[in-house]
Parts: structure tokens; sequence; C-alpha cells
């Protein structure tokens, strides 16, 4: 062991040039992945350890009606008697300032008592804990944060309308746990004391609030399995149980989203990173063959052999983990001032002992887990080879290359399984990375071979750029594959998010997008409503009544609970599609699609309902909620509306596109069968300037002050915002890949002129200038460096439009600026790049390099 | 005397496109401990299959080939290795001395590799031996070929093997600088009394040799003068 050791260290002691790409490559794709695993560890460590602050208790009951006191008995039933409960309910709502003006907030009414764990920091009253808030609940006083202050005009003191009642701004909240249910707000919240709520008559029939009853268990009890009992002892659908802990991934589900897909971007760069150093050895190891030979010949097994390579490869490994973690260590504060602001819960970033151990791992295990397919040449080769002229490295066959490649691809994998919490989009993101891959190293095999065919007849520096493009395969796809994978994750990212920005198109005033989007509007409010804009000459469009229903039964069969309950938290596909089947659901009615709206199977519905047939009544659902639910078209569904099942048949599937902010909903019924149905409307303004559309819904506040009134460009931006902090963190990351990508190009230019010295000198003793053969190489990495970027962008093009289509709703637009710039930029640093790596051959004296060859 | 190198009937024959080519048949050759053995032919006679085959390092189709009694044949790639570095020592024409180590390290390997400690002090005598004292720290690449042909002599020398194969040590250099190394070569076997098997091209070097033998057709035939 002792000499393989020792063995090993003199190689990387005398190979340092070797050794400093190998390490810089591997270093460049660590810094991501550890950065990101960070980052994903930070995300379940505030989860795991603060998901009693989240909640604010140990278990919750959580619904959108009030829950009644029977079912609460129930609850009781299961939980130990020393158990202490809370209430809150949290609703959108409009707020007015002293001034008349007004926003949409959101309220949270809460009881003596919350929360239970976490606090609320407010800038007067300091930190309080659920026992300390008893002057929020003796008179009507409202805590908000300090950004509604400005956006109210309503200072400390001063009073702030919600619904019919008066509160007196009482303090600020500098920070607060419990409750955090949703992964971001989009709206600040307001806290008053449950006591006055009803006083605000605010939550009238239908209205749009979600109640939740917080317990909080003595400390002998376990939460999990009381929360196992309380679940069961549940039977309505529409409550659901939560324990700390799911409450708590519920609440970090954004988070999570961003550090799954960062996770993957930084897989690619490592794994970029990694087939850079994977060329690098395997260049090594060639030039190192006739050495290995004569430590054969000396008698060194080839086991020995092999041990002392994947030794030098393990201490690379420790090596440029190293800088690595010190380069993490150095972004950590921007990562966590980046993400200050983005969703609910407030991460701080800190280094973990088992994201260290893991980057260790994975950069001791997949140096050599890449250079497999170059040492499994020491089996093949022949050390006899050494009595004759020269020793040629045994060549192996691309079959027995991608079997070797093969640990190394399902380790790629099982990264991607093992960083994201979502199986399906591993997979997905795998089999797209796989086919990316295949379908450059087509494209470049292929493509490089039939440019030699066409550019024969070309200039001569162009003729052998193509030429040696094509007859020196190896360099050249790993180029081509390290660029264009580059390229193609640095155009999907922003692509993708200027699809989402058109299809919610703040920016341009042509856009149907409403200005206002109005809810919870009663039914009788209604005319009134209708008459008050008149008079500005406004008219109230898109008016749609919003109905609550239940599903009863489906085919026929009971919608039974246990198809429902959420069996991992931890999976979001299986969470979305729980979301979905959980819920009771928005329905509506209406004769006609909306634009937002796409017949895609079925026909439209027949007609009015006739009451006195005996049909069942015609829905048309959305198809992704079909697809949750497994519904087809022709399926009967028993829908419960106000104590009432209705036997409901679809008769078409429709796509929605939801960024349209017009009302739209899951399942909606034809006409004449919820006229009587309790009911709220919604409905849309539109073409309002900035200035009539604050005036307009100050007026509406102070005449309806019970209706809640979006504005959809705020609303807009904040989901922008969120989105281009997301772009921002992926887009950081791909360009890591691009960087990851010049520099393994580097190190391809620098062996391959390494390797072709002799022939480059050659050319030289023939007659060729430095300056030819310069620009030789200038076309041949130019042409490499623009190929790849073509070729990246186009399949980014075609993934981003892909994923439009499949995940959100075909909200796609071409942005052709970005591209042509990448192509151009990255043609530039390939010339560059390559240029920088020859210099070396390029200026050594030719009779000195015949000499070395 | 007991022979240090037994070869036996040995065959060894090679595809080479549709056809096999035989390169030895029948080939036997028997070596006393301190004999030296001058192996002479023409350009692919098949001198490099029959190192290759002495060495270990490939396996014959047919024969056995003992070194110390012991059948090569018979032993696994790993005992092979063993073997070679306890038995032998070889002195190729392109001296394949590892170019990142220096000229003690590059000398002190194969006692390395038997995991000898003091293999530094014995790298060192070997190098005085050939007359590098002054070149210790040197790496190949900032030596003559002379230079690096006694390094590859003193590495195959350091452990005392019984026999030493050597393929041409002076084939890459010019006349003056290869006597000087096989004298380096002959003093240093004469002194050891190791088993020296010479494979070369050089009539002259022959004569320095006990015996002479000249491979042709596959077999080995004492050569007539």
């Amino acid at each position: 062991m002792k000499f393989i050791l020792r063995q090993a260290w003199r190689e990387i002691r005398n190979s340092r040039s070797f050794c400093f790409f190998y390490s810089l490559n591997l270093a460049l794709g660590l810094t991501g992945f550890i950065l990101v695993d960070t980052f994903r560890h930070s995300i379940e460590e505030k989860i795991s350890n603060e998901s009693k602050e989240l909640l604010g208790a140990d278990l919750a009951l959580r619904a959108r009606r009030i829950i009644t006191d029977q079912e609460l008995a129930q609850a009781r039933r299961t939980l130990p008697a020393e158990t202490r409960e809370a209430k809150a309910v949290d609703f959108f709502s409009m707020a007015a300032g002293p001034t008349g003006k007004s926003r949409l907030v959101k309220v949270f009414a809460i009881d003596p008592g919350f929360p239970f764990y976490g606090s609320i920091k407010l800038k007067l009253g300091g930190d309080l804990s659920g026992d300390k808030t008893g002057l929020l609940h003796k008179q009507k006083h409202a805590w908000i944060y300090p950004e509604t202050r400005a956006q109210l005009g309503a200072d400390l003191g001063e009073e702030i309308q919600l619904g019919e009642t008066k509160f007196i701004i009482a303090d600020f909240i500098e920070e607060e746990t419990g409750l955090s249910f949703q992964p971001t707000d989009l709206a600040p919240k307001v806290f008053i004391s449950k006591n006055y709520l009803d006083e605000t008559k605010l939550l009238g029939e239908g209205s749009l609030a979600f109640y939740t009853h917080l317990f909080k268990l003595p400390d002998y009890a376990d939460a999990n399995i009381f929360g196992k009992g309380l679940a069961k002892a549940i039977d309505s659908p529409e409550i659901r149980s939560y324990t700390h802990r799911e409450a708590g991934h519920r609440a970090g589900r954004l988070l999570r989203y961003l550090s799954d897909f960062l996770s993957l971007v930084s897989l690619v760069a490592l794994f970029l990173a990694c087939l850079g150093s994977g060329f690098l050895f395997h260049g090594f190891f060639t030039h190192r063959m006739p050495e290995i030979s004569t430590l054969i010949s000396l008698g060194t097994t080839r086991k020995t052999t092999l041990r002392i390579f994947v030794i030098q490869l393990i201490l690379l490994g420790i090596f440029a983990s190293v800088p690595a973690i010190l380069a993490c260590s150095v972004f950590l504060p921007a990562i966590s001032s980046m993400l200050s602001g983005f969703g609910t819960t407030k991460i701080e970033v800190f280094f973990s002992l088992p994201s260290i151990l893991l980057t260790l791992g994975v950069a001791t295990g997949a140096g050599w887990l890449l250079a497999l397919p170059a040492l499994c040449k020491v089996g093949r080769f022949s050390p006899s080879e050494l009595f004759q002229e020269s020793v040629r490295p045994g060549t192996i066959s691309s079959r027995v290359t991608l079997l070797y490649s093969l640990p190394g691809l399902s380790v790629f994998w099982g990264l991607c399984i093992a960083q994201t919490h979502s199986d399906k989009l591993a997979n997905i993101f795998f089999g797209c990375f796989l086919g990316s891959l295949v379908l450059l190293y087509l494209f470049a095999r292929f493509g490089f071979k039939l440019g030699e065919h066409l550019f024969r007849e070309t200039r001569f520096p162009i003729r052998l750029a193509v030429r040696s493009l094509s007859r020196n395969p190896s360099g050249a796809l790993t180029g081509f594959l390290a660029i264009g994978l580059g390229v193609l994750l640095l155009t999907l990212i922003p692509q993708t998010h200027h699809g989402l920005a058109e299809e919610i198109g703040l920016d341009d005033p042509s856009t149907n997008l409403p200005s206002l989007f109005l809810f919870d509007l009663q039914e009788e409010q209604l005319a009134d409503v209708e008459v008050l804009l008149k008079d500005q000459n406004i008219q109230l469009r898109n008016i749609t009544p919003w109905v609550r229903g239940k599903i009863k039964t489906i085919r026929g069969l009971p919608y039974e609970k246990s198809n429902r309950l959420e069996k991992n938290f931890n999976n979001p596909d299986e969470q979305r599609r729980n979301a979905f089947r959980n819920r009771s659901f928005n329905l509506s009615y209406r004769d006609h699609f909306l634009e937002s709206e796409q017949l895609l199977a079925g026909r439209p519905f027949s007609g009015n309902y006739d009451p006195l047939s005996d049909k069942p009544a015609e829905i048309s659902v959305e198809h992704k909620y079909a697809k949750a639910l497994d519904l087809r078209l022709g399926d009967q569904m028993g829908i419960e509306v106000a104590g009432t099942t209705i036997n409901t048949i679809v008769v078409n599937l429709r796509r929605v596109r939801w960024t349209s902010f017009q009302p739209n909903f899951f399942v909606q019924m034809q006409p004449g069968v919820l006229d009587q149905a309790p009911k709220t409307f919604l409905g849309t303004i539109h073409h309002l300037s900035p200035q009539n559309k604050e005036r307009v819904q100050n007026l509406l506040v102070r005449e309806f002050p019970t209706v809640s009134i979006l504005d959809v460009e705020r609303t807009g931006a904040k989901i922008l915002q969120v989105v281009g902090q997301m772009t921002w963190s992926l887009q950081l990351m791909a360009t890591l890949s691009v960087f990851a990508g010049l520099v393994i190009l580097f190190c391809v230019v620098r062996e391959k002129s390494r390797s072709q010295s002799w022939e480059i000198n050659l050319q030289k003793i023939l007659g060729s200038t430095s300056k030819q053969i310069r620009r030789q190489i200038w076309f041949e990495f130019g042409i490499l460096g623009g190929s790849a970027a073509i070729i990246g962008t186009l399949l980014s093009l075609l993934t981003s439009y892909l994923l439009a289509v499949e995940v959100f709703d075909r909200v796609w637009s071409f942005r052709w600026d970005l591209p042509l710039i990448v192509v151009m930029v990255v043609v530039g640093l390939s010339i560059l790049t390559a240029d920088l790596a020859a210099r070396k051959v390029l200026q050594s004296k030719p009779a000195r390099l015949l000499q070395e060859g | 005397m007991n022979p240090i190198l037994k070869v036996h009937q040995v065959c060894k024959s090679y595809e080479q496109g549709n056809q096999r080519v035989k390169v030895l048949e029948k080939l036997n050759l028997h070596v006393n401990a301190g004999e030296k053995i001058a192996i002479l032919g023409p350009s692919g006679c098949g001198k490099s299959t029959l190192l290759s085959l002495l060495a270990g390092l490939d396996k014959p189709d047919m024969g056995t080939v003992k070194i110390d009694g012991i059948d090569l044949a018979k032993m696994s790639e790993d005992e092979r290795s063993h073997t070679r570095s306890l038995k032998l020592g070889i002195v190729f024409q392109q001296y394949h001395l590892m170019r990142n180590l220096t000229a003690i390290e590059n000398v002190g390997l194969p006692l390395e590799i038997l995991e000898k400690s003091d293999y530094a002090t014995h790298a060192l005598t070997a190098l005085k031996e050939v007359g590098l004292s002054h070149r210790l720290t040197h790496f190949p690449s900032e030596m003559s070929g002379g230079e690096c042909q006694r390094v590859a002599i003193a590495r195959a020398l350091v452990n005392q093997p019984p026999l030493v194969l050597a393929d041409e040590p002076s084939g890459n250099l010019d006349h003056k600088t290869g006597e000087e190394v096989m004298d380096v070569l002959f003093n240093l076997c004469n002194e050891s009394g190791t088993t020296l098997i010479l494979v070369t091209h050089n009539r002259e070097l022959s004569y320095r040799c006990d015996r002479a033998l000249l491979l042709k057709d596959g077999a080995l035939e004492e050569t007539e003068e």
C-alpha cells in the first residue's frame, strides 16, 4: 500500500499541469454542487427543526369552511386531555387607510395563545409568544407589516378599515411564525384578534377563508402518532389534518422546488466538469501508457497499477473539493441575501457536515468512475509492446467504452434522484439530459464528417480545420458536448422565463389582461357594483358565479377518503396530484368558452339544463384536473352543492390558460343547474390607467368594503419577481456550466495541440507560418464552438417549447436576441480559449519539437 | 549446473488478418547461471516475441518457460509479475524510464514494488556503479540517451536478479556511447555473476558473450563463429 500511495503521489507531483486542470475542472463542478447541496440541506434543516414554529403548533386541522363543534369533539377524543387549542382564520380582504388608499391584504384573525411555538416579533412590543399577545385581543388593534404602512398611508395609532370595522394600527411586524402553509404570499399579512372578526362582516356565505384549529400537545406526546389518529378521526374530505412536519413541508415547497431545479442544473455543471476531467485523464493516461507498461514489466501487477491511478484520482478529488468548499463559503452570504424575500420561509444558508461529506464522496468517486473507460485499457494492452518500436495504448471499441460509462451514468442518475424530491422530475431530467447528450453526439459525429465532405473545396485553413475536427473525434466530441450542453442550459432558462413574462404581458399594452380582478362579490352586491362602475364609465366584465362543490361519486363509486390521503409529503408530484384530489373544488357555470379556454375533446354544452329531464347535468373539466381524478369523457360524477348531490356527466375536456387572469374554473357546469345555489361572483375590470385603477379600487373599497380586489399588475409583478429570482439563481448555475464547458475546451485544445505538436511542427517545417496555423486553430475551434452553440440553442428552443406544451400549457414565445448573442459570444470565447491554450505549442521552435517527437 | 532458464518446445503464433503466422516453433533454450548469451537475428524473426515470453509478459501457445525451475506458463498473471520483480531485470532499447521520476526514483522502483524500505540506499549504490552519482535527481528528459540507458541498467540490476534480459541496449545510441553502456552492462553482470540474455543485431557484441544463438525460422541455432 505504501508503494501505491507513494507512486500515486509521485504521479501527482510530477504531472502538475494535468493535476491543476483536472482539479480546476472538477472544482468548478463541485462548487455548484456543494452550493446547491448546502442550500438544500439548509431548507431541510429549517423545515425539520423549525416546523413547530412554522405551524405554530404540533397539529392542526384546516378547512375552507368552519370546522363544526361535532367534528372538533371527534378530533379531541383522539388527543391527550392536556392538549391546548387555538383557532385562526385567514383570508384575503381589502384594507383601506385613513385617506381612502386601499390594497389587498391577507387577514389573520387569531385566538389568544396563538402561536404556541415561535413568536410574533413587533417593532415596539418586541418578541411576543402566543401567551403574550393579550393586548391584541382586548381592543380592535391591528398589527401590519411596514410596507403596508406606506401603501395605505396609515401610521401608528391611525385606523385602517377591514370590512365594516376600523382597527387601530398598534404595532409593526418585523417577523412572525405560525400558519405557514403557503410557499409564498401575494399580499402582506395583517393580524387582528378573532374576537372582532364577526364585526368586520367580511366572511359571508361563499366567502373564501381558511379556518385553522391548532393543537399544542403535552410535552410527552408524539405529534406523529397523534397526528395519524387525528387524520383518521376526521371523516370530512374538506378538512385536512397536519402535523407540524407536514405543514413545514408545505411552507417550504417553493424553496424545495427551487432547490430541486438548482440541483439538476448544478448536476449538469458537475457532469460537464467530470466530462472534462475524464477527458483530461484519458489524455494523461494514454500518454502514460509506456510508463504503465514499464511498471508492469518491473513486476507490478495490473491491479496494483490500477490502484495507483485510482488513488491518484481520489487524492485529486480531495484537492478539488478544497477550493470548491472555500468558494462556497464565499458565496453563501450572497445566497442568503438573494433568498431574502423569496417565499414565506426565511432560510439561513449554512455549511453542513453531510454536504461536505457528500461533496468529498462525489469528488473522489466521480473522477475514477468517469475514468473507467480509460482505466479499462490497463486490462487490455500488452506490455510486451515495450520490446517494439513504440507502445500503442490498446484501443477499445465504442461499445466497451459505453459499457464502462454505465456505472458513471448510473451514479449520475442516482444523484439526480437523491438531489431532488421528485423521482418523476429526476427521471424526466435524466431522460432529457441523456437524449440531449445522444443528439449532440450524433450531430457532432455525423456533422463533422459531413462538414469534411462539404468543405473539401474551400480555403486551406478551413479545409484543414474541418478535417481535423472530423478525424480527431475524441477531443472534438468532448468539446462539442461540453459547449452544447452548457449553451442548452444557458439559453433554456431565460427562454422559459421570457415565455412566462410574455404570457403575463405586463409590458404589453395590447394585452387582454384585466387591470383589476374582483372576487367575493355577494349576489346582492352585484347590481350595485355594476351601477357604481357604470357611473364611472367602466364596465364590469367576465361576471362569473363561484360555487363551492364536493365530489361525492365518480363513475357511480363513492369517492373514498383513502384515495385522498397524502401518502408522501416529500414528493411534489404526489403532493400536486393529491392536492387536486383532496380539495373540495370551485365550480361555475356558463354556456360559452372564454378566449383563455380551448376545447380539447368532446363537445360544447347542449344548451340550458332541462330540470324536467332525468339526464345528468353536463360538465366541462380542465384536462389536468381530469387527469388527476382519472376522469374521461362520458364519465359520471356526483357533485354535492349546498347539501344536494347533482348527477353530472363529462361532455368535454378543455385547456385553460391560467395566466390570463380571467375567471376560470376546473369544472364548468351547463347553465340552469346551479342558478339557485349559494354563490359569490367574480368579475374583471380592463384598461384602467394606473391613477384610474387606484381611484376605482379605493372607491369600490369605500362603497363595498367586503369585496376583495386583486391588482393584476401587482400580482403579475410579484409572480415574475419570484420567477425572476428563480431564473437568476438557475442562470448563475447555468453560467457555471458554460464556464466549465470553456475550461473543458481549453483543456481539449491544450491536449490536442500537445498531442499534435509533431504535426503542427511538421506544418511549420513544410512552410506554414505561425499565423496560418493560428488561423487554422481559430477556424477549427470557432467552428466547434459555433456549431455546438447553434445546436445547443436549437435543442434549448425545442426543450423550452416541449416544456411550455407539457408543463406551462403552451406558454412559449421565441426570444431571438438571446440565442444570437450566446452563439456569437461562445464563438468568440472558443477562439480566444483555443488561442490561449495553443500558444505554447505555437511558440515552440520546430526543431525542438521534432526532437521531442 | 542447474539451468537458470529452460525453454522447452515453445511455440507461439499470431493472428494476422485471416492468417495465423507462426513466430516461434518448438524453440528450445537452456541457459546456465552466470552465462552470457547473445541472440541474433534479422528484423521480424521473433526476437521481441521471445523476450516477451522469457519476461513472462506473454504466454506461449505450447511448451514451457522455466526460470529458476518455475514454469511461467503455469502461473497467474499476478504470480508472473511477482516472479519478474524477484528474478528478472530488463533493459529496453528505448530505455522506458518513468518520465516523471528522477534517476534515483527510477532505479529504486523495482525495490519499492517489493516494498523494501531501503530502496533509496540501494538505488544510490546502483547509480554510483553505473557512474551517475551526479545525476541522482535528474529527470529522464534532462539526461542524454547514454545516461538514460545507464539508469535503465542500474534499475535492471538493483534488486540483484539472477537473470537480465537486454533488448538492443545500444540500439538507440551512437557507437561510442553504445560501447560505453555495453561495457557497464557486461562489467556489472560479470561482477555479480548475473546471467545475461542479450538480443542484438550487433555481431561484435555477441563476441563478448559466452554463446551466440541465431533465431531463424522460429527456432534458435548456434552460430558458426
